[in-house]
């Protein structure tokens, strides 16, 4: 479904991504996590098409997308300010989405926006942020593409409309397994309904994992120094911090029943740190370091 | 579905809306010219329908240029943009032609025969012509020529940023200037009044050079404003 080699792409003379590799031919649905400038936006405008990459090669759904009529038929990317013209309300929005995706459901489009409230004849840009989002998401859901990307797609949600993406994307996904992409800052808003997560960082993606898997790593240890510096030695050390002659550190390591007998044995605590702490730490820790 | 049908909608709908305010007010004028034939204030002058919509097509691609990045965001591609700009282009250009002779035909020979006089300039008039359909040349290559103008200064001013079409724009004008001031324009002038059919018909050549030259730059154009490289839109390879 994806493919990309060796992919690299700069404006101008600034890197943005090098020598991304990452490759997937199963319809799943995958989270991409990174920080802010990491290159997640450009990545996914190189996977749609609307950016050429500079070297490597990268193909969708077998398509070369960089101005490729069948990409559009293959490929639907919402951005996270997907820009909607100050004439369109509504309706005029699922009449576009229709006629640039060959597989549009418009009847699951016409649900969505029943479910999500929107008023159909009030035009798009006096919209609130949160609203703007659903019609996004509307048109990511209802296009079917065979590789659907959406930027930030739950940005100025609140906690119930959220959820209805939630439950949307899993309902249409079970109906029609297709590859979906969500990019993220907050990996546990979307973690639950990922099999695989991407990670972007310095340019490049430097993990792509099962989510399970990645939701293993991170291990927490509180308690006194003098206890738990000799458990950690050889050990990548995340995040240390000291209270005192108590300090929690957050290790590299996956976070298993053998990590919580040492711990129960030293007499500290041994938790699983969150996944998007774990995130957070593992990037930042590769600051500065060539990966 | 043909992948051309959603961009060609799209840039339909965005043009359609300047262009039913221009008709509306070139109907407004044609209303109000007749008017002031009809009370007899309109012996001395000339008036000029075409003013508004041969205005409008120049500033089109000015006006639409946003439906780029509304086609492009869609899965569109640059090619199908400009295609489908150029093609709706066409189309109101010709509807605008239509309309435009239409109410000189009405108000030459319906309303001026039932006692109203009221005279508009159509650039025809320079061609010494009763034939209509050169009538309805002259104002489609005048149409044309300005949109394709607005076309190809819009392009380089999206393609190069605002700094280097300035410095384009103010050459340019210091050519002109020059060549204006110290050659002798005469031959402009006769080609402009005495042969006024060749006039247009080399506007519209120039008219097609402009179009391919903004289509050339359009179809490997940027995302943003003032992002391109180099003509041929080839990047630096400072990455391995």
């Amino acid at each position: 479904m994806i493919k990309l080699e060796n992919v690299s792409f700069s404006y101008g003379n600034i890197p943005v991504l090098k020598n991304v590799n990452i490759s997937e031919q199963e319809p799943i649905i995958i989270g991409l996590w990174g920080r802010n400038g990491s290159g997640k936006t450009t990545l996914m405008k190189l996977l749609s098409g609307m950016e050429n990459i500079d070297a490597g090669s990268i193909t969708v759904n077998g398509i070369i997308p960089y101005n490729s009529n069948e990409a559009m038929n293959n490929i639907t990317f919402m951005q996270e300010n997907h820009p909607f013209s100050d004439l369109w309300n509504v309706e005029d929005a699922l009449r576009f989405g229709a006629l640039f995706n060959k597989n549009w459901d418009m009847e699951l489009a016409e649900h969505l926006v029943t479910l999500f409230e929107l008023p159909r004849k009030k035009k798009i840009k006096k919209f609130s942020k949160g609203m703007q989002s659903m019609v996004q998401i509307i048109l990511g859901l209802a296009s079917k593409a065979p590789v659907t990307i959406m930027d930030e797609p739950t940005n100025g949600l609140d906690a119930h409309m959220r959820k209805q993406f939630n439950d949307a994307l899993l309902n249409t996904y079970e109906e029609e397994p297709r590859l979906i992409i969500l990019s993220t800052h907050h990996i546990e808003e979307i973690e639950a309904m990922c099999e695989k997560i991407a990670i972007i960082n310095q340019q490049t993606v430097v993990r792509y994992e099962e989510t399970e898997a990645l939701k293993m790593h991170g291990v927490l240890l509180s308690g006194s120094a003098e206890t738990i510096e000799p458990l950690i030695e050889g050990y990548t050390i995340l995040e240390k911090r000291k209270l005192g002659k108590q300090i929690n550190v957050m290790i590299d390591d996956e976070f298993t029943d053998e990590w919580k007998s040492i711990a129960k044995q030293a007499g500290v605590t041994g938790e699983k740190a969150p996944l998007q702490d774990y995130l957070v730490n593992f990037t930042t820790k590769r600051e500065g370091q060539k990966i | 579905m043909n992948t051309f049908t959603g961009p060609f909608r799209l840039m339909m709908k965005e043009m359609s809306m300047t262009f039913y305010i221009n008709i509306a007010i070139t109907f407004v004028l044609f209303l109000f010219f007749n008017f002031l034939g009809f009370i007899d204030a309109a012996d001395s002058g000339t008036f000029f329908l075409f003013g508004p919509l041969f205005i409008v097509f120049l500033l089109y691609p000015f006006i639409n240029f946003k439906g780029y990045k509304y086609i492009v965001s869609l899965g569109g591609t640059r090619k199908q943009f400009v295609f489908a700009f150029y093609l709706s282009g066409l189309i109101f250009s010709l509807i605008s032609v239509l309309l435009l002779n239409l109410f000189y035909y009405l108000s030459t020979n319906i309303i001026n025969s039932a006692s109203t006089s009221v005279d508009f300039f159509h650039f025809a008039n320079l061609v010494n012509t009763s034939n209509g359909l050169v009538y309805l040349w002259v104002d489609f290559s005048w149409i044309f020529f300005l949109f394709s103008l607005g076309m190809i200064a819009k392009t380089i001013w999206f393609n190069y940023g605002t700094i280097l079409s300035l410095v384009v724009a103010t050459i340019l004008l210091i050519i002109s200037t020059v060549v204006i001031v110290f050659s002798d324009m005469s031959w402009l002038m006769d080609l402009f009044f005495l042969h006024h059919l060749p006039f247009v018909t080399i506007l519209f050549g120039f008219a097609l050079v402009f179009l391919l030259v903004s289509y050339l730059l359009m179809k490997n154009a940027p995302l943003e404003k003032g992002n391109r490289l180099n003509f041929k839109q080839q990047k630096l390879k400072t990455i391995s």
